[in-house]
């Protein structure tokens, strides 16, 4: 077996860990959410739908936290830390099916352009707060940076969980939707240029 | 070239170089979603998967498209896209010089070599063999699939499927009709709305009075009133009309439409002549952070059923219905009965014997029963 090989089942095995860390994580938000129901259940819907989110973005944090100390014990490199990203897709994938399931029309599909993006972007978000290499000139140190992250997504989240209940559907999905895939789209961009292309971007000349 | 020039285009070097790669796993994706989404219409032609789970499995397969764009990548992918193109080593040089005296020299020499790759062309990321072979072999298999797909669909009768086959009855016969060159039957003819009165009813069919543009609305229901009154449905259809004949309160007509189409008269009802009208218009489907119109993925057959079965009979036997002009319900709920006989499923849910499963079911229930969906 050469080296190509094991590295290549190595990312098979992470990428499995990943998916069912998703998996996992859908379940710990459920089982979160459901405890803290008897508390925010006299509360107003709107507060109700930003505790939720907060909830999960809280967790999704966790998770990005959690993947990023395991990458330094073992030290792989930084870019694995997307990993946390494809466990989150997983998550917004079983949620799809769950909505599905409970509400079978095709407007779920609308999910995948304006809900699935929420959970990707914010994990690309804490990936690149907390893994990303950061220039030696930048000065925000580190935890505030993951603090703002993590009060961005949240905001995002509790902002589309609330228009999703209160604002009328076919002005939230097309307008999610374009919102959203703009944002993943940049983010996508960052990534890769952060994680990938580390060396030229850490130089200051990019 | 100066340094600012150097800076843009060691900056479009970068992106052009991730726009290349993102590409490739865009590529890749594309080939696996064909492969499943072909699979998925080959399994749901061949059996009886139901439309929900196809449906599932088409998002699942879409949602996964982040998943491949943002996998992890190498950090050493920039200084491969400079190495590619970077001659003497001078734009590495450049990069990793943090300042001093050479400074401006290597900064010359980087604007140099950048200048003449963006004449030439930065090139592209090659993927390597392996990937190439597995890219080509996923995407083959898929078109294959696909094709095969197509093939086996069209000789099922479902005609090309690019999404869940359309297994209805009408397109089945329609289809089949065309595809051996015999008249389609007379209930399939598109033109059959457009017949007047005499050619459209058979022989001594009772002429109802109601205009021609109601007439397939009326056929997606029974009528089991008089003929001469309106029944609860078209009450409910005209809410502009609010003196009802027979005197009964609104409420009254709700529970009616209720008992006599056999389902929720509340959010969430769908009247039989509208999924006739095939447009599968539902209540807003609606939960905590989650909205949607309701358009059902699929129509009820059981309406198209009853339906097509009651014109069927009056063509064939000239009478609109067997059961008289006034049948009472309890004829009408035995005849439905006997009609619906081969429809009877029975199945007998015992309580499970098994202590350690309605354990599991009971923390199952009370973990999740409380909260709604997020």
């Amino acid at each position: 077996m050469t080296y190509r090989d094991s590295h290549q089942i190595d990312m098979v095995v992470a990428i499995s860990f990943s998916i069912a860390a998703g998996l996992a994580l859908w379940f710990a938000d459920r089982l979160l959410e459901a405890a803290l129901h008897p508390l925010i259940n006299q509360a107003p819907i709107w507060l109700a739908l930003a505790a939720n989110a907060g909830v999960e973005e809280l967790l999704r944090l966790g998770m990005a936290l959690a993947t990023i100390r395991i990458i330094r014990k073992l030290d792989l490199e930084m870019g694995l830390a997307t990993l946390a990203v494809m466990a989150s897709c997983s998550l917004a994938i079983l949620e799809n099916a769950s909505y599905v399931a409970a509400f079978p029309t095709l407007d779920a599909y609308w999910r995948l352009g304006y809900a699935l993006p929420i959970h990707v972007c914010a994990a690309t978000l804490y990936a690149l707060a907390t893994a990303a290499p950061r220039r030696a000139a930048a000065r925000i140190p580190r935890w505030m940076v993951v603090a703002i992250s993590l009060m961005a997504a949240w905001l995002w989240h509790a902002a589309f969980n609330i228009a999703a209940t209160y604002a009328p559907f076919t002005l939230v999905a097309p307008v999610g939707t374009i919102l959203n895939l703009a944002l993943l789209a940049a983010l996508v961009v960052a990534s890769a240029i952060r994680f990938g292309y580390w060396s030229i971007y850490a130089t200051g000349r990019f | 070239m100066k340094a600012y020039s150097a800076r843009t285009a060691i900056r479009r070097l970068a992106i052009a170089d991730a726009a290349f790669r993102l590409g490739h796993r865009l590529a890749f994706w594309t080939a696996a979603a064909l492969l499943v989404w072909s699979a998925d219409i080959l399994v749901a032609t061949m059996t009886a998967m139901p439309e929900t789970v196809f449906h599932t499995i088409v998002m699942t397969v879409l949602g996964t498209l982040p998943a491949f764009l943002l996998a992890p990548c190498h950090a050493s992918l920039g200084l491969k896209a400079v190495r590619r193109i970077d001659r003497d080593t001078a734009i590495e040089s450049w990069l990793a010089y943090r300042g001093g005296p050479a400074c401006r020299m290597l900064e010359s020499r980087a604007a140099e070599a950048l200048s003449i790759a963006d004449i030439a062309g930065f090139g592209r990321p090659r993927m390597t063999r392996a990937a190439r072979v597995a890219l080509l072999s996923v995407a083959s298999t898929g078109l294959c699939v696909f094709a095969l797909t197509q093939i086996i669909s069209i000789r099922a009768g479902y005609g090309l499927s690019l999404l869940y086959p359309d297994k209805s009855v009408d397109a089945v016969v329609a289809r089949r009709s065309l595809a051996e060159g015999q008249p389609m039957p007379p209930y399939l003819m598109p033109d059959s709305i457009g017949l007047q009165p005499q050619g459209r009813d058979s022989p001594g069919a009772r002429r109802s009075g109601i205009p021609e543009d109601q007439l397939d609305q009326q056929g997606a229901r029974p009528t089991f009133g008089r003929p001469d009154t309106r029944d609860a449905m078209d009450d409910a259809a005209l809410p502009g009309d609010g003196d009802s004949r027979d005197g009964t309160e609104p409420g009254d007509t709700q529970s009616n439409l209720s008992a006599t189409s056999g389902q929720p008269s509340s959010t969430g009802s769908r009247r039989p002549a509208e999924d006739q009208n095939g447009d599968r218009a539902g209540s807003e489907a609606r939960a905590p952070g989650y909205t949607g119109t309701g358009k059902a993925m699929s129509d009820s057959p059981l309406v198209d059923y009853r339906a097509r079965l009651e014109r069927l009979f009056a063509e064939s036997t000239g009478t609109e219905t067997a059961l008289g002009s006034e049948p009472s319900s309890a004829t009408v709920a035995a005849a439905i009965r006997q009609v619906f006989s081969s429809f009877d499923t029975r199945v007998v849910v015992g309580q499970t014997d098994d202590p350690v499963t309605a354990r599991v079911l009971e923390t199952w229930r009370a973990a999740f029963s409380a909260g709604g969906l997020r």
